[in-house]
């Protein structure tokens, strides 16, 4: 038998949901920086994104990343939401509030169940959440997509 | 046992039925290592690390399945938790409910197919439903049809529909695979129960399963239960108050 997905009724009036995503990426060596406080998962996902071709500064804590994100000016933010010193929240109110500073795209990594904290960050306008335990593979997709402006 | 270990104790326990902050704390702690593992288990799975033989990709196979199984485990925790001790209260708004079908038969698409199994959805047409909690009927139905599929051996035709009825709208979903005993049907939705067919066979997930269903939709006021005749496909059935929730009117063109 042919697998098919059928709806009764109505018919195809409702939008597909899923978009296929481009097989082959073309673009420069572009800096992320990531900001995750777990030195084990950091070095992971660090890995994963270079072996995707992109520059990957790393910071423990909300006010190194700041500093980092001041010296690199990076493409991207990879920003978990628990980090030390300064948690994310406090970090995403300081560069969207901060007259001067350039925006940039922020994928939200997070290992939170709190909704409050969450939509909270949706309000910051960061580009994407991805919850923990996340796919190292789609966090680069996230990242590339972030970079292409996707 | 010392009156301090009792307090600790006692207050323990009404942190973790009254205030989700320290259930989400709990629930992040155990995340951490979890995320860990399946974020080098993929490396190595990736061969980013170097090549590897077919007896060890089996091996990280079963690590990442395990780790899998684990990270659903604490998500089902959490949502039964959470749910049951209704600490955070369902986020409702309107929608419509055949919609809402379709994303959940979107979302399962590629596994449904993958499968060879066929999915339809059978519905009268859009159903606005004024007041529900999207992410907590999307995510109880997701639970069962991937519970359906788990035990799918391809081919069979599984079926969603959706309906009205008086002051209750109907979600039904049949279940093609190995029918359940009698006793399953009646505990398929208590905490951490094992139907005869998960424990003899390779496809259980883990986690606390259909169970989540029942927090979920008891927390929007409704109720779960499955039935079946003698080796009969189950059906399961999620019943929600329709709280007014109407056929929408569309106009047409046509003539009057």
């Amino acid at each position: 038998m042919k697998p098919t997905l059928t709806i009764d009724e109505p018919t195809a009036t409702l939008p597909r949901l899923d978009q296929k995503r481009p097989a082959v990426r073309f673009r420069h060596l572009e800096t992320v920086l990531l900001i995750e406080d777990d030195h084990e998962l950091s070095r992971a996902l660090t890995l994963r994104l270079q072996r995707a071709g992109l520059v990957v500064s790393r910071a423990y804590d909300g006010p190194t990343g700041l500093e980092k994100f001041r010296m690199l000016e990076p493409k991207v933010i990879i920003l978990d939401l628990g980090l030390p010193r300064m948690d994310g929240g406090k970090f995403l109110h300081f560069l969207r509030m901060t007259p001067g500073i350039v925006q940039v795209p922020i994928i939200v990594i997070t290992g939170s169940s709190n909704a409050a904290l969450v939509h909270k960050a949706e309000n910051w306008g960061v580009t994407k959440i991805l919850r923990k335990p996340l796919s190292p593979r789609a966090l680069v997709d996230a990242t590339l997509d972030a970079i292409e402006g996707v | 046992m010392s009156a301090t270990t009792t307090m600790e104790r006692a207050t323990l326990r009404d942190s973790l039925c009254n205030d989700s902050a320290t259930l989400d704390r709990i629930c992040h702690e155990l995340r951490r290592p979890v995320a860990v593992i399946s974020a080098y288990a993929e490396i190595l799975a990736d061969e980013l690390a170097g090549p590897l033989n077919a007896e060890q990709k089996a091996q990280i196979a079963i690590m990442r399945r395990s780790a899998a199984r684990l990270g659903r485990s604490i998500e089902d925790l959490f949502l039964v938790f959470d749910g049951a001790a209704a600490v955070r209260p369902p986020k409702l708004e309107e929608k419509d409910l055949e919609q809402l079908c379709y994303e959940v038969a979107t979302t399962l698409e590629d596994a449904f197919v993958q499968r060879n199994v066929k999915l339809t959805l059978l519905t009268k047409g859009p159903l606005r439903h004024p007041a529900v909690d999207v992410q907590r009927l999307n995510v109880a139905l997701v639970r069962i049809l991937e519970n359906v599929l788990a035990f799918a051996s391809g081919g069979e035709d599984v079926v969603l529909e959706l309906r009205r009825h008086g002051e209750r709208v109907f979600f039904e979903i049949t279940d093609p695979g190995p029918c359940l005993t009698k006793e399953d049907v009646e505990r398929v939705f208590d905490f951490l129960y094992r139907p005869e067919r998960n424990r003899i066979s390779a496809c259980d997930k883990g986690g606390a399963d259909l169970s989540v269903c029942r927090v979920l939709i008891e927390s929007l006021g409704g109720r779960v239960r499955a039935h079946n005749r003698a080796g009969a496909a189950t059906t399961y059935v999620l019943e929600l108050p329709s709280n007014g929730a109407e056929k929408r009117v569309t106009q047409t063109t046509g003539e009057p």
